[in-house]
């Protein structure tokens, strides 16, 4: 059953409050109903909209008609059925109607603040787990003009979310600590983040949710966060895509150390010099690319900021890490403060050259 | 449609009403070469007229840096853009340069935001233009000072980059309000004609008790000065700070005086006015009004995108250093004559660009007195001779606003002044 009431909604006043299911609800931010339905109105060129609405503004008072607007685009809202998709993707997903209590769809201030969050309050007396639990969708109003896109985008968020909801997928908030510092626990949040994005793709290809396709584009991103895999990518690949059962241990388990993961399975071919990790300070070898995260081969340190192409730097820095690093070639990559201490170098020297004596060493 | 002259064009375009001249039209000259992006002006504008509830996001005077920045984002690329969808076989100007005043720039035979009709969606829409998301208004001052390098050089600059005639590294500073243009896209799209321009100085304002929140005038303006206020569902734009034109802003003294963002401006970039119009839409001859001597006499100031064809009434005096295929691009093709021109400026223009910004009184007349020559030399292989010439500013009654000469008076302070330790 679909009834539309009012509640009260965060920093706002009014929000339409949509119920289909027992206990849940949807809660719609006024100001992404109004913006969704002027821009639906414009596209669909909607008749007799714009006389309803004028009549609106002869309202004196400033609060009777803000409110008045709100219940107006409200009802729009519903007889547009802008709303419809984002039910649509929710009532798929059994587990978030049965575990949590709501959904607040808001307005997304950029592209890439769009997406599904869980979102759980502190535990109080006599409120059941559920209760506590309610899910944030955010998304740029234009968005619901393009249904079929927008289906697609939300089945993937809600997936996140089911699963995260899921006692057999067994979620944790955080992400171990990395002993080697936030270099390192952003490395291991952008791996997971990959390995679930992957997942969950897998998944929603094999419901005949999502295109085909998918799974060449989560290939080509698995590829660049996991290099070190080599020979053996596509197989780790679909060890994730392909997966039907995958918990979140799984996934941190191979985002930590892709390496020791690996070695565990029983194929042959496996072994550690396959997988070795670089040291890339003694070794002359050719390698692929450095990706985000890894270790400057110059100075040490974990990055996510290279030069995009060491290849095209002036010969003269190129010779001049080249005398402090013999072995180094440009394939090997370059972190970007490096490039610009070495850019300066001749500064640094010119300037040496004018310092007092005693203080050249 | 009814066809309608415009001079900035060199032709006549349709536009969705018959063409009406007001007396005078509110015009302005900004000097890019000038500008330090202060924002001044910005803050001037925002302190006046957009600081209440639901106008956060409102900046009717804005300074970006060019060539990314933008408010807006990418205002002028996404309207570009559009426009050569609508002109395939690309816009283009054809002609020469001339003291013609019904086509100064010679002819923009392309299709202007008015005459893409094909373009249109939907059919009954009246400009070519395109909503913003409420993302690109959200950074008015995004891309802040960043520069362009060699095309497909990363994270290097060019050793010789900031060499003239062009540099190589550029970017530079875009100060914007609206344009009062002479045929407003604002005005044109406007579904219940609330959106008018004033009779006595071509303001182009918006009815706040007729309009109903269409938002077609902020699709249509292809500046993106008129901008959309959430709380009341009413648009908004520049109001020109029509009681300081009119002079009954208690700061003016009953005289005309130039709006809060041209008053504030530190780098002395922007001169406004009142320019007399002919009956045709052309700016009547006037001599020694500084406005007019400085887009069609000394033609160093140039329309923002004339060929969008809503005949602007802000002119710029374009950047030296900026490639001029950009330039073009942006005020058309007077840009090299502009250029050359104010870089190897004549006597008068030298001290017609001392009136910027001595006072706040808008200035109707000067006058030059000629003075001493004070220097001779060689600039990039040219004979200069500078002298100190006096030059006048008269205000709307014949009065005298000011009078300045083009070397600086030096003050010297006394030994003991006001904070002497």
């Amino acid at each position: 059953m679909n009834t539309a009431t009012r509640s009260t909604f965060p920093n706002s006043k009014f929000a339409i409050r949509n119920s289909k299911s027992d206990g849940f609800c949807v809660e719609w931010d006024p100001r992404f109903v109004e913006e969704a339905v002027l821009r639906a109105v414009e596209a669909r060129r909607v008749q007799g909209f714009r006389g309803e609405r004028n009549r609106l503004y002869e309202i004196q008072d400033p609060e009777e008609r803000d409110a008045a607007f709100r219940e107006f685009h409200a009802v729009w809202f519903e007889r547009l059925n802008l709303g419809g998709v984002i039910w649509r993707a929710l009532q798929e997903q059994p587990l978030i109607l049965a575990n949590t209590r709501a959904c607040i769809v808001a307005q997304a201030r950029a592209s890439r603040d769009e997406g599904a969050e869980l979102f759980v309050s502190p535990a109080g007396e006599g409120v059941g787990e559920a209760d506590r639990r309610s899910v944030g969708i955010r998304l740029g109003p234009q968005r619901l003009l393009d249904a079929d896109h927008l289906l697609t985008f939300l089945r993937h968020e809600v997936l996140h979310i089911a699963d995260m909801l899921d006692p057999t997928f067994g979620y944790e908030p955080r992400l171990p600590r990395a002993e080697l510092g936030p270099a390192h626990e952003r490395l291991l949040q952008d791996r997971y983040r990959v390995l679930w994005d992957t997942s969950i793709d897998g998944r929603l290809v094999r419901r005949n949710w999502a295109p085909p396709s998918v799974r060449d584009r989560h290939f080509h991103e698995f590829t660049k966060t996991f290099p070190m895999l080599g020979e053996r990518l596509e197989e780790a690949f679909s060890h994730f895509f392909d997966a039907t059962t995958l918990t979140h241990a799984d996934l941190v388990s191979f985002a930590s150390n892709p390496l020791a993961f690996l070695t565990s399975f029983s194929d042959p071919h496996f072994s550690n010099s396959t997988f070795e990790i670089r040291n890339s300070k003694s070794s002359a070898d050719p390698r692929p690319p450095l990706h985000a995260g890894e270790r400057c081969p110059l100075c040490g340190f974990p990055t996510h900021a290279f030069v995009p192409n060491p290849n095209r730097l002036p010969s003269e820095i190129l010779a001049r890490i080249r005398a402090d690093f013999p072995a180094w070639t440009p394939s090997r990559g370059v972190c970007l403060q490096c490039a610009d201490l070495y850019r300066s170098s001749p500064r640094s020297d010119a300037g040496a050259a004018f310092a007092p004596a005693d203080s050249k060493r | 449609m009814a066809r309608v002259p415009n001079w900035q064009l060199g032709r006549e375009m349709t536009y969705p009403y018959e063409a009406a001249f007001p007396e005078r039209q509110f015009a302005f000259v900004f000097n890019i070469n000038r500008c330090i992006a202060c924002q001044s002006c910005t803050m001037a504008c925002k302190s006046t007229w957009t600081f209440s509830k639901g106008q956060e996001h409102m900046w009717w005077a804005n300074v970006e840096t060019k060539p990314y920045g933008g408010y807006p984002m990418f205002w002028d690329m996404k309207i570009l853009e559009l426009l050569e969808q609508a002109n395939p076989e690309g816009p283009s100007w054809s002609g020469k340069l001339s003291d013609d005043r019904q086509g100064p720039y010679g002819q923009f035979d392309g299709r202007t935001i008015f005459e893409a009709e094909r373009m249109l969606t939907p059919d009954s829409a009246r400009v070519l233009g395109y909503l913003p998301t409420d993302e690109e208004w959200n950074s008015p001052n995004i891309y802040e000072d960043n520069p362009v390098g060699e095309r497909g050089k990363f994270f290097e600059w060019h050793k010789t980059g900031e060499q003239l005639p062009v540099h190589k590294t550029w970017f530079f500073y875009l100060a914007r309000i609206c344009n009062h243009c002479t045929y407003p896209a604002c005005l044109a799209a406007c579904p219940r004609k609330a959106i008018y321009k004033r009779p006595e100085d071509g303001i182009v304002l918006i009815d706040q008790q007729e309009c109903r929140g269409y938002r077609k005038c902020v699709e249509a303006c292809p500046y993106k000065k008129s901008m959309y206020r959430g709380n009341t569902r009413i648009s908004e734009k520049c109001v020109a700070c029509y009681p300081r034109i009119e002079g009954r802003d208690p700061e003016s003294q009953g005289k005309p005086t130039e709006t809060r963002c041209m008053a504030a401006c530190i780098g002395q970039i922007r001169m406004q006015g009142l320019v007399k119009l002919n009956r045709d839409g052309t700016w009547a001859e006037d001599r020694y009004n500084p406005l007019y001597y400085l887009v069609h006499v000394a033609k160093v100031a140039l329309p923002l995108y004339p060929q969008f064809g809503t005949a602007p009434n802000g002119y710029y005096i374009p950047p030296r250093w900026v490639p001029r295929d950009y330039l073009r691009q942006m005020f058309g093709p007077g840009v090299d004559q502009a250029i050359e021109r104010y870089e190897n400026p004549d006597r008068e223009l030298v001290a017609v660009l001392q009136l910027f910004r001595r006072s706040k009184f808008i200035i109707y007349r000067y006058e030059m007195k000629e003075g001493p020559k004070v220097y001779e030399g060689t600039l990039r292989g040219r004979r200069v001779s500078l002298y100190n010439d006096t030059v006048i500013a008269y205000g709307k009654d014949g009065e005298e606003l000011f009078r300045t000469t083009v070397e600086e008076p030096i003050h010297v302070r006394p030994a003991i002044h006001a904070n002497s330790i």
